[in-house]
């Protein structure tokens, strides 16, 4: 009797390691990025355009879609070339998707099944990330209003 | 290049040392060979160099070491320590304003020698490797950055009280250290990488030893 309770107050403890350890949001010691470069339709490179990253993204009856917290404001450089970094999440974690915003009046045209679509908001997931962390987005079209 | 010549500098000082208490053995002082051990605690305050991640991240406030000095007298001795500093983060672009604390533990062990200057006061070099975690968080939600802590350092001694009830001294401690943190573990871009996982660091600490004969 005593040998059934003491294999089943280990297998509690495992269990409990176990989904503490799946609770995990961060990835210690891990960083990504975010790289990309912004063109116009034209294809020259868009300089000095605030992008703006979140998760949490307001599909309400507002249009555009808003922002309700802000994780960064950046410009893109002279090439048109940006870069951010965020602590890693875990595959398992339900945050790793981010949205990147455009603050001018503009909208990211992406391809969809052969077609060019307009979007105000770019989403991507942290899923394909590289050795070193890096999630490249690629060139990424815009169009101004 | 600087580094490198603080670390020729902290070993020299560290041979000298050696050699300047076998000079001092001879006018007298602790029965060379007597065990000691001496816990302390200590206050302190660690500033990292600007322009690196540690730098310009993180707002450093004081923070205490517990240590624990172990020793055959005259000889190098060996110790732990246990601490952690206060801090607070800034505006910073790695890690996307998700955190609000953060704490700093750190332990390790280094060696130090020990040389009388004067009846009360003596000096000693310390040469140092901890492990330093940065805890962003609360669990479940916690990030780590684990950091190896490279120091070098001299501190003074200065005795309040001998052989109190016979059986320890009392110390007060004050001294500094520079140090050279490397985080060779963090995974980032290589673009990066150097300001994220490299650091230095200067260190003052005062705080008071108990040393038991």
């Amino acid at each position: 009797m005593r040998k059934i309770c003491s294999q089943g107050i280990t297998f509690l403890l495992l269990v409990l390691l176990l989904s503490l350890g799946a609770c995990q949001e961060f990835i210690h010691n891990s960083f990504d990025t975010f790289t990309g470069k912004i063109v116009d339709v034209e294809g020259n490179p868009v300089a000095d355009l605030e992008l703006i990253l979140t998760q949490d993204l307001d599909f309400g009856v507002a249009q555009p879609p808003v922002s309700k917290s802000i994780i960064y404001k950046i410009k893109t450089s002279n090439r048109g070339e940006f870069r951010m970094v965020v602590p890693s999440r875990m595959d398992s974690s339900f945050n790793t998707e981010y949205f990147l915003l455009l603050s001018a009046p503009a909208q990211f045209e992406l391809e969809e099944s052969g077609m060019s679509v307009l979007y105000r908001y770019f989403s991507f997931s942290t899923a394909e990330r590289a050795a070193d962390g890096v999630i490249d987005l690629g060139t990424l079209k815009i169009v101004r209003q | 290049m600087i580094r490198r010549i603080l670390v020729v500098v902290l070993i020299l000082l560290w041979v000298s040392f050696s050699a300047f208490s076998q000079d001092m053995k001879k006018e007298g002082g602790p029965t060379k060979g007597q065990f000691t051990f001496a816990p302390g605690a200590e206050l302190l305050y660690r500033s990292y160099e600007k322009g690196s991640f540690l730098g310009d991240t993180y707002a450093m406030g004081l923070g205490f070491r517990l240590k624990v000095d172990f020793e055959f007298s005259g000889y190098p001795g060996i110790g732990v320590y246990f601490g952690t500093q206060g801090s607070s983060i800034q505006s910073n672009r790695f890690l996307g304003g998700f955190f609000k604390e953060v704490r700093m533990p750190e332990s390790g062990i280094y060696l130090f020698h020990q040389v009388p200057v004067f009846e009360n006061l003596s000096l000693r070099g310390e040469l140092g490797y901890g492990q330093l975690q940065v805890i962003h968080g609360l669990s479940p939600s916690r990030f780590i950055l684990d950091y190896a802590h490279f120091s070098g350092g001299l501190v003074a001694n200065y005795t309040l009280a001998k052989e109190v009830f016979g059986i320890f001294d009392l110390n007060l401690v004050f001294g500094g250290n520079y140090g050279f943190l490397n985080g060779n573990k963090i995974v980032i871009n290589d673009l990066d990488r150097t300001y994220v996982q490299r650091a230095t660091a200067v260190q003052g600490v005062f705080g008071i030893k108990v040393r038991y004969l």
